[in-house]
C-alpha cells in the first residue's frame, strides 16, 4: 500500500481539479483500507482466513460505498464521489510492487491477482512526490480564486 | 426504498466476505492450509510474507506475518537482509518448514515503520475535510451538510 498521505492527497487533487465534494472524494481514496483491519487481527496472532480480502476489491469498495451513501441526502452524488476516490486508491496500489500477487480486481467472479511491479510501498519519495505535487496545485487553485475575485 | 438498498449490500457484502472466507483454501491457500497440507504444496510455487527472525549463511528464518506465524526458513536469498525486515517471498516449498527463493522482496525494517508513520497525518486532515463539511444528525440518521461550510 501507499501510505494514506499518497491516497489522500491524491483523492484532493481529484476532487478538486474535477470541482467534486472533495470532502466525500477524500474518505472514498481511504475507503478499500478498510481491509486494514486484518492488521489487528495480525498483531493478535488471529487468522482470519481470507474474511476480510473482499474489502480490498472494487466489488467490495463499491457494495461499502453504496452503504455509506445511503447516510446522504444525495445518496447517488455521495456514491459518485466515494467511487471517484476510491478508484485514485486501486490506480495508486496497482503500481505497487510485490514477490508475487496483486489485487483481485475482478473478485468474486475471478480470483486472478494483478499488479504492475513498479513502486516499493516502502519508497518515501512516492510520498514526497504527492506532497509537492498536492502543494503545487493548491497555490495554483489560490492563485486561480484570487485572480477570479479581482 | 434506502432500507432495501442497505439490506442488500450488507447482505451482499457479507456474502462475499463468507465466500472468500469458505473458497480461499482452494483459490487462494495461505500459508495456514499450506503448512497443514505440505503434501499437496510440495515442489509448488507458493509465496508469503514474514518478518527476518535469524540470518544463516545458507538460509534465513521467516516469522509469517500470517496464521499460523510460526517460522519457516528460506534458502536461495542473496540480498542482504538484515534481523526484523519485512520479507516477501515466492519459491517453491520443500517439506514443511523449509522454501527455495525464486524470486525475494524486501522492504527494510524503518522503511516498513515509516509506511505507518507517514500514513498518520492523512486521519486528522480526511476527519477536518469531512467534518468541516458534514454533520451526523442522529434523529434522521444522516450526514447533513454543516451550514456556511
Amino acid at each position: 500500500m501507499p501510505d494514506w498521505t499518497t491516497h489522500v492527497i491524491a483523492g484532493w487533487i481529484t476532487g478538486k481539479a474535477t470541482k467534486s465534494d472533495v470532502s466525500l472524494v477524500v474518505v472514498g481514496s481511504l475507503l478499500p483500507d478498510i481491509f486494514k483491519i486484518q492488521l489487528l487481527f495480525d498483531a493478535l496472532q488471529i487468522g482470519t482466513h481470507g474474511f476480510f480480502d473482499p474489502l480490498h476489491t472494487p466489488c467490495g469498495t463499491l457494495l461499502i460505498a453504496l452503504m455509506l451513501s445511503l447516510l446522504f441526502k444525495m445518496a447517488g452524488r455521495a456514491f459518485i464521489f466515494l467511487m471517484m476516490g476510491a478508484s485514485t486508491h486501486y490506480l495508486l496500489d496497482f503500481f505497487l510492487m510485490h514477490a508475487a500477487g496483486g489485487m483481485k480486481m475482478l473478485f468474486p467472479f475471478s480470483w486472478k491477482e494483478y499488479q504492475i511491479h513498479i513502486i516499493s510501498s516502502g519508497n518515501y519519495w512516492v510520498t514526497v512526490s504527492a506532497l509537492i505535487i498536492g502543494a503545487i496545485f493548491y497555490f495554483y487553485l489560490t492563485a486561480i480564486c484570487q485572480k477570479h475575485l479581482k | 426504498m434506502r432500507r432495501i438498498v442497505a439490506v442488500i449490500s450488507v447482505v451482499a457484502l457479507l456474502s462475499l466476505m463468507t465466500y472468500s472466507y469458505i473458497e480461499h483454501d482452494k483459490k487462494d491457500p495461505d500459508m495456514d492450509y499450506i503448512l497443514t497440507n505440505p503434501e499437496k504444496f510440495e515442489g509448488k510455487e507458493i509465496d508469503f510474507c514474514g518478518r527476518a527472525e535469524e540470518i544463516e549463511p545458507s538460509f534465513i528464518k521467516l516469522r509469517l506475518m500470517e496464521a499460523p506465524y510460526t517460522c519457516i526458513n528460506v534458502t536461495g536469498v542473496h540480498s542482504g537482509i538484515k534481523k526484523g525486515d519485512v520479507v516477501e517471498v515466492l519459491g517453491t516449498l520443500k517439506g514443511v518448514d523449509e522454501v527455495k527463493a525464486e524470486k525475494v522482496f524486501v522492504i527494510k525494517k524503518l522503511e516498513y515503520s515509516l509506511i505507518f508513520i507517514r500514513s498518520l497525518p492523512a486521519i486528522p486532515f480526511v476527519l477536518y475535510l469531512f467534518f468541516k463539511k458534514w454533520r451526523f444528525n442522529f434523529k434522521k440518521f444522516m450526514f447533513e451538510e454543516v451550514e456556511n461550510a
